[in-house]
């Protein structure tokens, strides 16, 4: 009846701590609490680091940005941390508007992300 | 403007209600990141009623003038007038939140209660040079049937 949104594992081997994942669809009210249900399914004992690329993601409101808030609580009580790479305009704004901006790394692209976090993984 | 006023009730199907008002805010002349704007405003007026208006409501959009209005109706009429904070609360979670973001959004929010419902009033101009007049002096035409390409 609602648009669905969808997690998808995507192999991006940087380190094994780094869980990589893809999101696809709408995020809103309606779909919101299942997707933490299968954050939290996916991430693995051993994972400290979560990239979830956002490319795919057409919308998400208020409620999305709650759960996305408590994924990032997820990872920091493991010392780790989420980065949210490729975000559309309309995400970026509300990012933006609502400071969580701040609350994660945000890169432009999904590249750009697993480079961030690798520098962070294997510091030189 | 009656014949030109759309009703949808509020469901959990976000996606269909988002989509009708993206199509009507297009034919009223709205675009780019203002169209986005009332969107995500509009759909988080109707978050409100599905978590705190008591599950069901009615959204209703219309133009009029070169002002593109949303009103949300909720049956239990808790949101008051003057609700709307306006600094961003810390909470994202909480109804202020959703308020305060409407307010950021839209050009104007407003909120009427009588016992037992509540109105969000979301507010746009439509100010496209191109528009501004045709909505404003032959509006009937405007949301005609195919009357503008979208």
């Amino acid at each position: 009846m609602t648009t669905a949104v969808v997690l998808t594992p995507v192999s991006a081997p940087v380190a094994d701590h780094v869980l990589v994942a893809a999101l696809d669809g709408a995020l809103d009210y309606t779909n919101a609490e299942p997707l933490r249900r299968d954050v939290e399914a996916l991430v693995g004992e051993g994972h400290r680091e979560l990239v979830l690329d956002l490319s795919g993601v057409s919308f998400c409101d208020s409620t999305g940005l709650r759960i996305l808030l408590s994924v990032r609580k997820l990872l920091q009580e493991r010392d780790g941390a989420v980065t949210l790479a490729a975000p559309n305009d309309r995400l970026a704004k509300i990012f933006k508007l609502t400071g969580l901006i701040s609350a994660f790394t945000v890169a432009p692209s999904l590249a750009e992300a697993l480079d961030v976090v690798g520098a962070r993984s294997n510091p030189r | 403007m009656a014949d030109h006023r759309r009703q949808w009730p509020i469901t959990d199907d976000l996606a269909a209600l988002r989509e009708n008002i993206q199509r009507y805010a297009v034919q009223a002349g709205l675009t780019g990141p203002r169209l986005d704007d009332l969107v995500i405003a509009a759909n988080e007026a109707a978050i409100n009623v599905l978590e705190h208006g008591g599950g069901s409501g009615t959204l209703t959009i219309s133009c009029d003038g070169g002002t593109l209005a949303v009103d949300v109706v909720d049956r239990v009429g808790v949101l008051r007038p003057g609700a709307v904070p306006s600094e961003r609360p810390s909470g994202r979670g909480d109804r202020g939140f959703g308020l305060w973001l409407m307010g950021e959004l839209c050009d104007s929010v407003t909120i009427d209660r009588i016992p037992g419902q509540s109105t969000i009033r979301l507010a746009m101009q439509v100010d496209d040079g191109a528009d501004a007049g045709g909505s404003a002096a032959g509006g009937g035409s405007a949301f005609g049937r195919g009357a503008r390409s979208v």
